[in-house]
């Protein structure tokens, strides 16, 4: 039986040769593997519990350094045809989870922020809790409760809460003087729609990305057709001494038309007062 | 007394020496400096705020190099002396098992403060490069009191988990069922204050929570040493009262552990 084992030369040639198959089948496998994993689109999985984490003691801050890591990798190369919608919930509990660990790293919020507040109204609310760690975490900052006080103006339309946010950032260190006059400007009449459309210019001189100019060129002009109907109510309220009773009383006299509003906007008149409103949703 | 103390400084000189002959400091010194400098490469995630990150990392692998330090080298030294019969040369001179017991926690000491010495150091100069070369907005603070609290705060729970080390080692033979026996001690001491913070304070529970509070005291919480958060803040307060309290918590169970380590030890049959 020994005998007719191939022995010696003809021995170490078949295994010189087996183990070169082998050797290339593990890597025709592992390049095919690596390939189909190149073409999945990535994916935001639900952190742990808080409390696993918190488990790993002085390494925990470390841990929220690394899940935010994750969430960045994921923000930065999802698809740009992914819907929002689909990551929101993971990335709510991502940034709650590295909040919770984490409460004084800057970053988390400058995030949350301008990833997760827009998405949609359930979305602003929990971005809204995400920041108040931050307010805890980071007192100092004036951005924190600027960026609480944006949310509520512009995404959850409660402008009452937003002077209250926007005037505690004002009185942080360091805080810009426009903020205070932001607050201010809110408490008056029509003032939410001057202060918009204020904030959103200055965005868009802040900002370098021409995607994002673009879309806040949309959303700047849509605030000067809201503008042009508060002054049309302006000077109506100046010749009558009283507001119209609707926005089609300015028609022809003070306004040619009503402008065409989009991307999502609407006008309302309620009480007497002009609102401008975005569908929520809308980025 | 005299003649004790030298017999401690001996035996912790032998550790001490013995620690080097093995290049454990080199090699864990290359082991931390590596994964710095490696984990550096990921800071351009952090836009805003790099002094967190940074101060995270550099605390975290000081943790980390302590415990690799506690569990792959105090626990081996321990158990080989008994194992390969180096503790009989020592104990056939007029050497005390109390006396070795000690002096080899101080060796062992010696040599952990003296990584963490070199880590911290670097550590700091770390910080002190990277807060210099960014703009005020990206690393606005670093206390070089708060750091040094944090530092010996994190040396005080390495030193008393080696005195655990040493308590477990004087009762049971062999290096593996202490290293478990370690882990496990760890990861409970890691793991109730999350049980604790849990279960809240619920009244209906009252024997729940005086066990848990009695196990706390056993099993002291590493987070409470864990005071790197407040290295980057302007507005932390400490008090005397708090600062001695930590130390003071953390040198009584050294105390209490190494005194129960002598006992067990001294009764231990090391045939």
């Amino acid at each position: 039986m020994l005998a007719l084992w191939p022995q010696g030369p003809v021995l170490k040639a078949r295994i010189s040769v087996l183990f070169s198959i082998v050797t290339a089948g593990y890597v025709a496998i592992f390049l095919a593997q690596d390939s189909a994993n190149q073409h999945t689109n990535l994916r935001l999985s639900p952190p742990l519990p808080t409390p696993f984490y918190e488990i790993s003691g002085p390494f925990k801050q470390l841990v929220a350094d690394i899940l935010l890591i994750k969430t960045k990798v994921f923000l930065g190369g999802r698809s740009a045809e992914t819907d929002p919608l689909s990551y929101a919930e993971n990335l709510d509990r991502q940034f709650s989870a590295i909040s919770d660990l984490h409460p004084e790293l800057l970053d988390i919020y400058y995030l949350c922020e301008s990833s997760l507040s827009w998405i949609s109204r359930p979305s602003a609310e929990r971005s809204n809790q995400i920041l108040s760690a931050g307010l805890e975490g980071r007192p100092e900052q004036w951005t924190i409760p600027f960026f609480i006080g944006f949310n509520n103006f512009r995404y959850l339309q409660d402008n009452d809460v937003a002077i209250r946010f926007l005037s505690m950032a004002a009185n942080k260190p360091f805080a810009p003087e426009w903020v205070g006059s932001l607050a201010n400007l809110l408490s008056t009449d029509g003032g939410d729609i001057v202060a918009g459309f204020l904030l959103l210019r200055e965005m868009r001189n802040q900002t370098v990305d021409p995607l994002l100019r673009s879309n806040l060129d949309r959303d700047i002009s849509q605030y000067q057709n809201a503008l042009v109907v508060l002054r049309a109510i302006a000077s109506y309220n100046n010749i009558n001494g009283h507001r119209p009773g609707q926005l089609t009383d300015l028609i022809p006299k003070f306004l040619a038309m009503l402008p065409r509003m989009e991307d999502g906007y609407e006008l309302e008149y309620f009480n007497q007062r002009l609102h401008l409103h975005k569908a929520t949703g809308q980025p | 007394m005299k003649a004790r103390l030298i017999n401690i400084r001996e035996i912790a000189r032998l550790i001490f020496l013995e620690g080097f002959r093995r290049h454990t400091i080199l090699g864990l010194a290359v082991l931390a400096i590596a994964t710095e400098a490696s984990g550096f490469l990921f800071m351009d995630f952090f836009g805003r705020d790099l002094g967190n990150p940074v101060n995270d990392f550099i605390f975290s692998i000081m943790w980390f190099v302590g415990f690799v330090f506690i569990f792959f080298h105090a626990v081996q030294i321990m158990a080989w002396d008994v194992e390969r019969g180096f503790i009989f040369p020592l104990l056939a001179r007029p050497v005390s098992r109390t006396d070795y017991v000690i002096g080899v926690f101080a060796g062992l000491s010696a040599l952990l403060a003296c990584l963490q010495l070199l880590l911290g150091i670097l550590g700091f100069l770390t910080l002190i490069w990277i807060k210099g070369s960014v703009a005020a907005t990206f690393f606005p603070e670093l206390s070089v009191a708060h750091y040094l609290y944090a530092f010996f705060s994190l040396l005080a729970y390495q030193l008393l988990l080696i005195a655990v080390v040493m308590l477990l080692s004087s009762a049971i033979r062999g290096s593996f069922p202490v290293l478990v026996l370690s882990f496990a001690y760890y990861g409970i001491a890691s793991g109730l204050p999350v049980v604790r913070s849990m279960l809240g304070t619920s009244d209906q529970q009252h024997a729940l929570q005086y066990i848990l509070t009695l196990l706390a005291a056993l099993f002291p919480n590493p987070s409470t040493y864990d005071l790197k958060a407040d290295v980057l803040t302007v507005a932390s307060n400490l008090t005397a009262l708090e600062i001695a309290a930590g130390f003071g918590s953390a040198f009584l169970y050294m105390v209490i552990a190494l005194w129960l380590a002598c006992l067990l030890y001294g009764r231990r049959d090391l045939s």
